[in-house]
């Protein structure tokens, strides 16, 4: 299987702090990989550094063989990478359907924007919330929502950052069970989260951060079982 | 050839002033909460009004510059606490409402005292070098310039106001997390902000006709100097002015003031081009860097 | 198509058939005069849709439509000056138009594409607007023309000639309908288009231009595209004000001429055109009699009128005024309709 992204030696400094520190990371096509590690470990800047939201102080992005480093947000995405944010990135004051509708409008003639709405919330299983406006909807609505419009752009890679946090335990296997069926269609996932259920429920390949570098690597089994990243996530370390 | 190095100095140290003076308000009030404050060359120009009516008067002049500046830092807190507060976190509205309040008083003077007002001399007479005559006062003004960025410093950097207003600048949440009021922050600055704006306009009232619209002059440029130092409003500030000062200065000389004015224009079009941030942005790389 | 029909029967749109069958009747019920004012209140109307598309449509704060629309006024009367054939004016209104385009591609290129934020794009357009008049204003001296067009400083360029078509010079009632045919086409244009992707793509640069750049759209080049097209229509704007008075003066490009906008369009309700056009229509006859009977009171007037709007009703009077008559007696009314008309949908 061959890589579909790859960060090689990325660093990223602000000023004195190092957010993230020679990583070298690789994820192969169509895997369901988890980044976790303590608050602060740069899991979150490694995202932006992949949507490309700043450039790496040193180091490469490498996407489907690509070098995009020096490539803008918006042709990323249009190259097939899409983002969750961590706090829901959705417009408040709009309804969901404009909100889908503004997602989707790039990827689809205009003749078929109402059909490939409906794809997308039957897709991610949001028919019964009707049509409110997004400011109004619970957070864990907000979130599927949000994943709702991160599909329309049809991306290879997909970034989800904390996609169950703040969700309740049958919310959040409704999330797994999103996030499985995207990824058997084929979409390569990447994922950050801090409930460890989840992460257990759904992620085959794990990445332990700390400090900005990579601590360690492997199944969720053997990392969970990992001493060390124990440690670390207590504090000892 | 000192003669027109001092010639040269003076023309920078003219526009040194005059930039640093103009700016000192806008800019604290932008660096603390995000808002520019359109009435900014008002306020400017109520100070000028307030000390020429004082002066004339008989109220010694530094006393009336005093209370010209704490004249304009009280109707200050007025603005703060009917509109501006209501605004805060909306810089987009603040700039119109601000807007507004400049008009209105800009219109509210001009009916209230007339289109212009009797000034006065510029006090402290001339003195020469070379060939040339220059000015005490203006001298002076380069001072109380100097002076009052050592002010702003020390006030920043080793009073506890300073702390907190930092902090809030920083990171308003964590801020009050840790018990600053951040509103509380915001209106001291904001009365800070306008008496600085107040004692710009009592210093130049003496150099300049005094009409309601005198505070336009003042604004144009400070809102430059703004835009070319970022939201810091010292080191920003001082690094602003200082550039934009050395080249004003050096078109006027060379071409007349009105290039000095154009050029004040193009480099701030091409600041924000190059560096977004102002010299702000600039100075908190380099600040962060070298630390470590 | 029933439900469409109902759909669109909102204050708003009932409002915007009132206000188009005044502007037809008009004329007929004026003086010459009457009507050659509303001529002019025509092209503010032109000038305040141009700021709606950019603030209220795209959320782009800008005080340099006085600018565009100086750079329309004086590029027309600077031709015309050169080229004294009348028959050639209407390239002339072209010329203005787009040099208001150009200017404001290049200004908007620079904010844009150089990430300068929304504050400090209202400060760049400002200081732009600025330099502009301080510029215009000091053009006095001789040395100071483009070919045969003397700029003339603060009297600046006069005896123009009227936009002519043909052998017709467009006077009176012709420039006043060429006026409303341009409103009207300017106002269904941002009508259609809000319903469409384009609308769509500024809506979502309004609402959260970062993350909009995340679904993929290049938000800096439809910033700056978007500036130029209203800097092109704030030029036209100017082109008919200079073919109407017959004369442009750097007063055209200053602050109190950049306000103007920004209230209209604030005070109106700046997302909604149909409301800028009405609160402009409203605010221009009111401040002209404030004006005959002491023009002190109406920049007051000016002043307090965005204040309050900006404290108490920031969405706009008119916009605020339709969403409020829309929810009290519209929706119940059509609801009411839909009880009684029982299955028909």
């Amino acid at each position: 299987m061959k890589n579909l992204i790859e960060l090689q030696h990325a660093s990223k400094h602000f000023g004195g702090l190092k957010a993230v520190d020679d990583v070298n990371l690789s994820v192969e096509e169509g895997a369901l990989h988890c980044l976790i590690g303590p608050n602060g470990a740069g899991k979150t800047t490694i995202f932006k550094l992949i949507m490309g939201i700043y450039p790496p102080t040193t180091g490469k992005v490498i996407f489907d063989g690509r070098d995009i480093t020096k490539m803008p947000t918006y042709r990323r995405v249009r190259e097939g990478i899409s983002i969750k944010m961590q706090i829901p990135g959705v417009y408040l004051d709009l309804t969901l359907y404009d909100n889908i509708r503004i997602a989707v409008q790039k990827y689809v003639d205009y003749k078929q924007i109402p059909a490939e709405i409906d794809r997308l919330i039957e897709l991610v299983g949001i028919r019964e919330i009707g049509n409110p406006l997004v400011r109004n909807m619970p957070h864990g609505q907000q979130q599927w929502l949000e994943i709702a419009m991160s599909l329309a752009s049809k991306p290879k890679l997909l970034l989800l950052d904390e996609p169950a946090a703040g969700l309740g335990p049958e919310e959040t296997e409704f999330t797994a069970n999103i996030v499985r069926r995207i990824n058997e269609q084929g979409t390569t996932i990447i994922f950050i989260d801090h409930d460890m259920d989840f992460v257990a429920q759904i992620a085959r390949r794990t990445t332990v951060l700390h400090y900005g570098k990579i601590f360690a690597e492997g199944t969720f089994e053997e990392v969970h079982n990992n001493q060390d990243v124990v440690n670390i996530y207590l504090g000892k370390v | 050839m000192l003669n027109s190095i001092f010639n040269y100095f003076y023309q920078f140290l003219d526009s040194f002033s005059f930039l640093i003076l103009a700016v000192a308000g806008l800019a604290i009030i932008f660096g603390m909460m995000g808002i520019i404050n359109l009435a900014h060359g008002e306020f400017i120009m109520l100070g000028a009004y307030m000390f020429t009516i004082l002066a004339k008067a008989s109220v010694p002049l530094f006393l009336a510059v005093i209370l010209g500046a704490l004249f304009v830092g009280m109707f200050g807190y007025v603005v703060d606490k009917l509109v501006v507060s209501r605004l805060y976190g909306r810089p987009l509205d603040s700039v119109v409402a601000t807007w507004g309040i400049s008009l209105l008083l800009r219109q509210g003077i001009l009916i209230l005292m007339g289109p212009s007002l009797p000034g006065l001399t510029t006090p402290l007479g001339t003195f020469a070098v070379g060939e040339s005559t220059y000015s005490v006062y203006r001298i002076l003004l380069g001072v109380v310039a100097v002076l009052v960025l050592v002010g702003l410093y020390f006030l920043f950097m080793h009073t506890k106001f300073g702390l907190h207003s930092r902090a809030t600048m920083q990171d308003n949440s964590v801020a009050q997390s840790l018990g600053i009021n951040a509103r509380r922050m915001y209106s001291t600055t904001f009365m800070l902000g306008s008496a600085l704006a107040g004692l710009c306009g009592a210093l130049y009232a003496p150099t300049m006709t005094i009409t309601p619209t005198m505070g336009q002059a003042f604004q144009n440029d400070s809102f430059v100097t703004v835009i070319v130092g970022g939201a810091d409003p010292l080191v920003g500030m001082a690094l602003s002015g200082g550039v934009l000062g050395v080249i004003q200065s050096a078109l006027s000389l060379l071409f007349g003031t009105f290039f000095g004015k154009m050029g004040l224009l193009v480099v701030a079009i091409i600041v924000i081009r190059v560096l977004p941030k102002g010299f702000s942005g600039l100075v908190e790389k380099h600040m962060v860097k070298g630390k470590r | 198509m029933k439900t469409k029909f109902k759909d669109a029967i909102t204050t708003e749109n009932i409002c915007a058939v009132l206000v188009l069958v005044f502007f037809i009747a008009y004329p007929i019920i004026s003086s010459a005069y009457q009507t050659l004012n509303m001529a002019n209140f025509l092209i503010t109307v032109i000038l305040a849709l141009s700021l709606a598309l950019i603030w209220g449509y795209t959320g782009i704060f800008s005080y340099a439509q006085a600018a565009f629309y100086g750079i329309g006024g004086y590029t027309y009367a600077i031709l015309c000056k050169n080229f004294t054939d009348p028959a050639l004016t209407p390239l002339f209104l072209i010329g203005g138009v787009v040099m208001g385009f150009l200017v404001a591609l290049f200004l908007g290129y620079f904010m844009f594409y150089g990430g300068v934020n929304d504050v400090f794009v209202a400060l760049v357009t400002m200081c732009f607007t600025l330099v502009l008049e301080t510029f215009l204003a000091q053009t006095a001296g001789s040395e100071w023309h483009i070919g045969a067009a003397q700029l003339g400083g603060f009297n600046g360029i006069n005896a123009v000639t009227p936009l002519t078509i043909g052998t017709f010079p467009v006077k009176n009632l012709a420039l006043y309908i060429l006026a409303l045919l341009l409103v009207i086409g300017i106002y269904l244009a941002m009508r259609i288009m809000e319903k469409r992707n384009l609308g769509y793509c500024l809506l979502s640069i309004r609402e959260n231009r970062t993350r909009s750049e995340m679904f993929g759209y290049n938000t800096a080049f439809v910033q700056m595209m978007i500036f130029a097209v209203s800097g092109a229509i704030a030029g036209l704007s100017g082109v008919l004000y200079t073919s109407w008075g017959g004369y442009i003066v750097p007063s055209a490009v200053g602050m109190t001429q950049a306000t103007m906008p920004v209230v209209l369009v604030a005070a109106g309700g700046r997302k909604n055109p149909t409301a800028v056009v009405i609160f402009t229509l409203f605010y221009l006859s009111l401040s002209q009699k404030l004006a005959a009977s002491g023009s002190q009171y109406s920049l007051v007037l000016l002043g307090l009128i965005l204040l309050l709007v900006v404290l108490f009703v920031p969405k706009g009077i008119i916009h605020s005024l339709f969403e409020i008559i829309d929810r009290k007696v519209v929706l119940p009314l059509k609801n009411g309709k839909a009880q009684a008309g029982g299955a028909a949908e």
